[in-house]
């Protein structure tokens, strides 16, 4: 099978110099990462399909066991991820013991999403690990997602408008006094254990209930309100973008090209001259062929060449150029990330409109991959500034 | 006695019968036609020899003499039923000469004591030295008791023997063999014809008369395996050492088992009128109260959507057909956050009180987790407890009108055979804690009890037939403690009557011995 790497790599030495790079890399990209804890059923699958968009099969089979009780899904794929999710697993068997996970996951885990359903008042399983985990570091922001809220009222639709509002232990008078005295039970329950509690009632669509992502809005904000800034920003990109596509092979592709987008990034933010070019160059070369992968596509050598020349013969100078910008500290690599960024974010979607073209029979030329080429730049340069408002710490 | 009369009556009636038969003998002789009819004998021995072989014999095997397992047993008496039945498998291997030895059975149920006896007390090299004297005697005695009811009941005849007979019975086959070959020499004296018949009796007939004789012996092999067997466990199980009719009146004999004679019986100990505990246990708020409410059709329990029971609380309850009393304990759920060592030790007490135990589940919520706790904990408990009957557990699902689909609910519900998505949901529900707890549970019923919105459904259609089901299992397990616990208190109770009795004459002796003149001038020196 043909390897694109092999565009840029020759030797099996540098592909592992490659691979071994992106390792370093992902260590320091913002790709936040989540700790679900709560019990089976308690509504963790749900959350990261209203977040990812990803289905349900998807997630299951995408989970990796990460220690003996717990796993992780990285989103869309453990190589380049965008966002991760961890799953305790083990929550309430008899040995569990959160230091283990703690120890593992301490340093990587951004924020806590307890969850737990309405109804469910045994919660001792959840209450124990979740104050290890909070000791171990308070400043780690922890959301109480109290899920399933119709177990409440049983055969009753949603509360429509959404009563809930935005504070710390939102609790409308409007409220069925079932579900009141629940949610007030479940404040008490995980006192000073959270920073935020977001009632959600995430159901399938074929549920039938009127509002089946009720509170998801919510959720997100407040995920967005608690993580730490550069993980924020991550977030909201692919929230944007997630957003404006409706088509399916776009939702499928957008994260890809997002999460390399990321990644080239961080490549740039390295501070010191070229070395970060033959590795986004390797980074773009991977995206290529996940995409031609996503779109079920045959590429070769000579098409690569090809569309590379048709969006940019120039690129690699303009790179080039930019590099000695890093000699100026902070500057440089604010200017080297947004380039790196756009340059990432603009030839995964020429590449994806380009794979979509072919399938639909027709050839691009040269002058329309270019046309494409640099509305996708200039929308990927507004992308990364919309999310890069606020200083960075 | 046969009367007098009777025997005169006899004689009237059969006499002819035999004069005839004489008579027919003779003319036969008299006339030659016995000539024309004699290989009548020989070709109806070789007939049955044929048959015999063709017609392969329905082996009398261990299975159908297989120890009959009274409800009573714990799985420590099951696993010595096994012991017995391996013993009993042994039967095609001894020859008919071993099968008549009565030294032979003598050693089998040695053997067999020693196996149970190391099956029940690790380490044990003989059959008694870990038993008291009573316990054997009990078991002896009523051992001799069922040969006894055998004897009136299958042995015909058998209350006219008088030992004399029995004795005389004993070499019968030796004076029935000597007539035969007295018979058989004067025949061929008066006809050398009759040399081919008695060597075609001897070929035919002799092995259908063996192999009808083995299948005899095993048949009394394996009866008196049985008998053995079943003493020797119950004997070792304990339950005799309060006496043999402590135990009649507490197990009577019933029609199956291999013991007979119905001893008077104290209707309240019987297992039919035995009254049965059930334990309702579960994680916080997965619906006791509610169930119970549902079971006795009266709103006792307090239900509420947050945790309500807080104690252990008693219902009373009538089911079956006789009505059998069923005590419904209500525990407080586990599972919640803080609960209280109290609260944990009072669900430990209800469970091992109950004589059955419904763990009670929310259908719609997969964490299992705590359940398994605590069911093993219980398993555990009763494996250190072996003289006790495990209490059969009914898994009871609560809350389906919360499976998908959410909105929908309108009962009956055919989960059995699920078409509609609810009834999928339900049988999805069943299967997968039927996966998690199938080797601890006897049953598994989904139902909804949430009377409040009036959802009720599967209590009348799925529970009760359930509970109905396991309440024999539940009243022998009530029985068997009642029973332990009894011999506990009376053994304790007779021995301190006899360290009083012991002690106040020892007092006397010794004061006596004080009061005895020259008594303190023996101690001044």
């Amino acid at each position: 099978m043909w390897n694109p790497l092999t565009l840029f790599y020759q030797s099996a030495a540098s592909r592992d110099e490659f691979v071994r790079r992106r390792a370093e890399l992902l260590a320091h990209a913002p790709i936040p990462c989540l700790w679900l804890l709560g019990k089976t059923g308690s509504g963790k699958t749900s959350i990261i399909r209203y977040l990812t968009g990803a289905s349900d099969a998807v997630i299951g089979k995408g989970f990796r066991p990460e220690t003996r009780y717990s796993r992780l899904f990285s989103f869309p794929d453990e190589e380049v991820p965008i966002v991760r999710f961890l799953d305790t697993r083990g929550l309430g068997e008899a040995g569990y013991d959160a230091t283990a996970d703690l120890a593992a996951f301490d340093e990587r885990a951004h924020l806590v999403i307890a969850t737990v359903r309405a109804t469910d008042q045994a919660a001792e399983e959840i209450v124990g690990p979740l104050r290890t985990i909070r000791q171990a570091n308070p400043q780690r922001p922890v959301l109480l997602a109290v899920t399933c809220l119709h177990d409440a009222n049983p055969g009753q639709q949603q509360p429509d408008p959404d009563p809930f509002d935005s504070s710390t232990r939102p609790l409308p008078a409007t409220l069925p006094e079932d579900l009141l005295r629940c949610l007030q039970a479940h404040y008490a329950r995980f006192d000073g254990l959270f920073d935020r509690a977001v009632p959600i009632d995430l159901t399938p669509a074929a549920e039938g209930f009127v509002a089946p992502d009720f509170g998801g809005e919510r959720l997100k904000q407040a995920i967005l309100d608690q993580l730490p800034t550069a993980y924020r920003q991550t977030l909201l990109q692919m929230d944007s973008v997630r957003e404006e596509l409706s088509e399916m092979h776009q939702r499928r592709s957008a994260p890809i090209i997002l999460a390399h987008s990321v990644l080239a990034a961080s490549a740039a933010a390295v501070p010191i001259p070229w070395i970060d070019l033959p590795l986004v160059m390797a980074i773009q070369s991977h995206l290529i062929h996940r995409l031609a992968k996503a779109n079920e596509q045959r590429i070769d050598a000579a098409t690569v060449a090809q569309v590379s020349v048709a969006i940019g013969g120039r690129i690699a100078l303009r790179m080039g150029l930019r590099e000695l910008l890093k000699f100026i500290p902070w500057v440089g690599i604010a200017a080297n990330a947004t380039a790196a960024f756009a340059f990432m974010y603009a030839s995964g979607w020429v590449w994806n409109w380009y794979f979509l073209q072919v399938r639909q029979g027709h050839i691009p030329s040269a002058d329309e991959l270019r046309v494409v080429y640099r509305q996708q730049l200039q929308k990927g340069v507004e992308l990364w500034r919309i999310t890069h408002r606020e200083p960075r710490p | 006695m046969i009367s007098r009369r009777s025997l005169v009556l006899g004689a009237l009636v059969f006499l002819p019968v035999l004069v005839y038969s004489v008579l027919a003998g003779y003319s036969l002789w008299a006339t030659g036609l016995l000539r024309k009819v004699w290989w009548l004998g020989p070709v109806c021995w070789v007939l049955a020899w044929g048959v015999a072989k063709l017609w392969k014999a329905a082996h009398a095997t261990a299975e159908q003499h297989a120890v009959v397992i009274p409800a009573h047993w714990t799985p420590r008496d099951r696993q010595a039923a096994e012991i017995v039945r391996a013993f009993q498998q042994k039967v095609d291997q001894f020859s008919p000469a071993q099968l008549t030895d009565p030294q032979f059975y003598q050693t089998q149920v040695q053997a067999l004591g020693v196996a149970l006896a190391g099956h029940y007390h690790p380490g044990a090299s003989d059959p008694f030295t870990s038993l008291t004297v009573p316990e054997v005697l009990a078991a002896v005695r009523l051992a001799v008791d069922d040969t006894e009811q055998w004897l009136l009941s299958s042995v015909p005849g058998s209350r006219l023997l008088s030992i004399r007979q029995w004795q005389m019975l004993q070499s019968a086959p030796t004076w029935i063999r000597r007539f035969q070959s007295a018979t058989w020499a004067a025949s061929m004296l008066m006809n050398p014809v009759n040399i081919a018949r008695f060597w075609s009796s001897r070929l035919t007939a002799d092995p259908v008369t063996t192999e009808l004789q083995t299948e005899l012996l095993a048949v009394i092999y394996l009866r008196f395996m049985r008998q053995m067997g079943f003493y020797l466990i119950e004997m070792n199980s304990g339950r005799l050492r309060g006496g043999a009719d402590a135990y009649r009146r507490a197990f009577p004999a019933e029609a199956e088992r291999p013991q007979a004679p119905a001893a008077g019986e104290s209707p309240l100990s019987t297992a039919a009128a035995q009254p049965v505990t059930v334990a309702l246990v579960g994680q916080v708020s997965s619906g006791k109260s509610s169930l119970i409410n549902a079971l006795t059709g009266v709103r006792q329990a307090a239900v509420d959507i947050l945790p309500e029971t807080r104690n252990v609380a008693r219902y009373e309850v009538r089911v079956g057909e006789p009505p059998v009393s069923v005590t419904l304990l209500d525990t407080p759920g586990y599972g919640e956050a803080g609960a209280s060592a109290d609260q944990l030790k009072q669900i430990r007490t209800a469970l091992q009180e109950s004589n059955a135990v419904l763990v009670v589940m929310d259908a719609h919520s997969p964490a299992r987790e705590a359940d398994r706790r605590t069911i093993r904990e219980l398993e555990a408990w009763y494996q250190s407890q072996p003289r006790l009957k495990p209490p059969p557990m009914l898994g009871v699902l609560t809350h389906i009108d919360l499976l998908r689909p959410v909105l929908e609910w309108s009962p009956p519900y055919d989960w059995r055979e699920p078409t509609r998505p609810k009834e999928q949901s339900i049988d999805e529900a069943v299967r997968y804690v039927d996966q998690l707890f199938a080797s601890s549970f006897v049953g598994l019923v989904p139902v909804c009890s949430d009377e409040a919105r009036k959802r009720t459904w599967g209590i009348l259609e799925e529970l009760i037939p359930a509970l109905t089901a396991i309440l024999n299992d539940a009243q022998s397990a009530a029985l068997l403690r009642a029973f332990e616990r009894e011999l506990d208190r009376g053994q304790l109770k007779t021995l301190l009557k006899q360290v009083h009795r012991m002690g106040s004459s020892l007092f006397q002796a010794w004061i006596e011995e004080r009061l005895r003149p020259g008594h303190s001038d023996k101690g001044a020196k």
